[in-house]
């Protein structure tokens, strides 16, 4: 499929605009998008977002013989696919340009640079080495998709934990996780992208977003470490109508600082995670599970849906007879109007509660609340009900399996009190 | 038959799910599902002009391309994005927008257990969100028959599918709970088959119900 055309309209907005100061995004001309990293349940696995620019990591390892150039240092190889997800004009299994460039770029400025400890990969020399391969996915292109794909990598890299291995003379034993403890990889330095565009005016962008990316007539791309090191760099013109201007000198330090503060970003995000998962706490974190927020109107969240199949009904029903006698023993003292046959119907519904953002609240509370606020209003009438209300509340809170058939003799009794109001 | 001595009753569960739509500002309509720590993104595009070689002048081509976390697309992941195609093809009216292309497309997040229903129910919630018209919504259920135990299990994490000796995949559709797509591994006999199906069809329910309170959340008139 096309990519969208650009419109002039669109190019000249932005032009002009871009002179004036301001982007369509509100944020000044050097000012980065938001930096989200959310981690998957294994090593290595993370999803970044950089404003909208959505960029999934995975590591793997696998043993492989080592190159004969480098016989006792392991492998790393960066893979960067376009999903057809990201934007319309990708085409899957298709090497594009993009890819291709993208995947150079994020080699200088992780396997040239030499950051990752590859001889502590090694196993045997020359027969068995470590090989590691990141797996980068797009999936929503928005932009300065060489940042974002370079801050998935040096989370991924940083976050990957890879098995021990123990050798016996001849073989080796890869040990799973629960026997051993899993290794992190050794960085000797955090490199990471930053990204610049020029435009028509002269004016330079950092981070630019999809449409700038089209309109600007120059890119340019530092990979900086946070020792404040150059790791790579690239500078392309992406249409030959005029040469621009010393951009690197006017941006790199502006870069480096953010670099900096990036990098710190990024490996405080890891480190909170490797911790939690030390200690095997799961609070907190950020997961996949906490990239879906709960409480937007187009998320849906829902605990275990515990399934009652239609020839459990009629046992479950025996069960909850039974529960209704041993509990109208229990409140003796409290004149309730009789559960009956109505509480064994809401059993589905209080038992498979689609969570309406958030987890289960108890109906039993609520209809309570609302049953006090009808009786507060209508004290003249009767005392004696406040009575049984009171004990219902004392009973709901004692045992969490009554609140079933206690609720159809509060919703009961919220009918029943507001009549004489209606009267 | 009395399930209840057969199984207990921890076993009829399915994990939670969770799931928002429009995550992605590319693609028309997208969803994230999560069923346990199962994660799937799924993104679509149309109808949208189709190519040449791939378009059928009387109704829509469904083109779907499904890529897996690690490594390039395997063999396997074909017949994934073959079995999406032929369910989801079955619900979309084709009809609808002859000579356009529907691209169905699914990135894989994270795997632990039944990745295909998750795709699946994946890509009918990004059909509803992109506004596709369709006959039926889809839900897919996974379930396994344990080795020894020779127990039901449904919707089973990864750790369970080790014990598995036979592991089945079903779609159903909303309107007639008819089988749409059925995949199977490992060995069975009829009435295990049968049976597990009538389980799954059970529990197709329940995510019909969670695609309708999910759609009702922010669809004002239903």
């Amino acid at each position: 499929m096309k990519e969208v055309l650009l419109t002039n309209c669109e190019k000249n907005f932005v032009n002009k605009s871009v002179e004036q100061g301001t982007r369509l995004d509100g944020r000044s001309l050097l000012e980065a998008r938001n930096v989200k990293i959310y981690f998957a349940s294994n090593w290595g696995s993370c999803m970044v977002l950089l404003g909208q620019t959505r960029v999934v990591a995975q590591v793997t390892c696998d043993i492989q013989q080592p190159k004969t150039s480098r016989p006792n240092e392991g492998m790393l190889h960066i893979n960067v696919e376009l999903n057809p997800m990201a934007a319309q004009h990708f085409d899957s299994g298709r090497q594009s340009e993009i890819s291709i460039l993208i995947s150079r770029q994020l080699e200088k400025c992780y396997q040239d640079s030499k950051c990752i400890d590859l001889e502590s990969l090694c196993i045997i020399a020359d027969k068995k080495v470590w090989n590691l391969r990141v797996d980068i996915n797009v999936i929503n292109h928005d932009g300065n998709l060489i940042d974002c794909a370079s801050i998935a990598t040096l989370a991924a890299l940083s976050h990957f934990h890879r098995p021990d291995v123990t050798s016996n003379g001849e073989d080796i034993i890869v040990h799973p996780f629960s026997e051993k403890d899993p290794l992190p990889l050794t960085l000797y330095h955090y490199p990471v992208c930053v990204s610049f565009i020029t435009f028509e005016s002269g004016s330079t962008v950092m981070d630019p977003t999809y449409l700038e990316e089209r309109v600007g007539v120059a890119q340019l791309t530092l990979g900086i470490n946070s020792y404040r090191e150059l790791c790579s760099l690239h500078f392309n013109y992406l249409t030959k109508t005029m040469t621009v201007e010393d951009v690197i000198s006017a941006v790199s330090n502006y870069a480096t600082n953010y670099a900096v503060q990036l990098v710190q970003q990024i490996k405080e995000a890891v480190n909170y995670d490797v911790e939690a998962r030390y200690k095997k706490d799961d609070r907190n974190t950020n997961r996949f599970k906490e990239c879906i927020m709960t409480k937007k109107l187009t998320t849906m969240n829902s605990e275990c849906i515990s399934i009652k199949l239609r020839k459990w009904s009629e046992i479950e029903n025996i069960e909850s007879d039974v529960d209704m006698e041993k509990k109208e023993e229990e409140t003796e003292n409290c004149t309730i109007i009789k559960p009956g046959i109505g509480s064994a119907e809401l059993i589905p519904n209080t038992n498979i509660s689609f969570g309406e953002g958030g987890p289960n609240t108890w109906n039993m509370s609520e209809s309570s609340e609302e049953e006090i606020s009808d009786v507060e209003i209508t004290t003249v009438i009767k005392k004696k009900e406040n009575k049984t209300i009171e004990n219902i509340e004392l009973n709901g809170d004692s045992e969490e399996e009554n609140i079933e058939i206690l609720e159809t003799k509060d919703l009961m009794h919220s009918y029943k009190i507001p009549m004489p109001i209606n009267k | 038959m009395d399930m209840s001595e057969e199984t207990p009753q921890s076993e009829y569960i399915l994990r939670p799910m969770n799931c928002e739509l429009n995550q992605l500002s590319m693609p028309d309509g997208s969803a994230m599902l999560m069923q346990g720590n199962t994660a799937v993104i799924a993104g679509i595009y149309g109808p949208v002009e189709a190519k040449l070689q791939k378009m059928i002048y009387d109704k829509a081509s469904v083109e779907v391309s499904y890529s897996p976390i690690k490594g390039p697309t395997k063999v396997d992941d074909r017949m994934t994005e073959m079995y999406i195609k032929e369910t989801c093809e079955a619900a979309i009216i084709v009809t609808f927008h002859p000579a356009t292309a529907i691209c169905i497309n699914v990135q894989e997040l994270e795997d632990s257990g039944g990745m295909l229903a998750c795709t699946i129910n994946a890509a009918c919630l990004a059909l509803i969100n992109a506004g596709i018209p369709m006959k039926f919504t889809i839900a897919a259920i996974n379930c396994m028959i344990q080795k020894d135990s020779e127990d039901i299990i449904l919707d089973p994490d990864n750790i369970q599918l080790q014990e598995a000796k036979a592991e089945f995949t079903f779609a159903f559709d909303s309107m007639d709970k008819n089988v749409i797509c059925c995949y199977t591994t490992g060995c069975f006999t009829e009435t295990e088959f049968l049976k597990t199906m009538d389980r799954c069809k059970q529990a197709s329910q329940y995510v019909f119900d969670f695609y309708r309170n999910l759609v009702k959340k922010y669809a004002n008139v239903i």
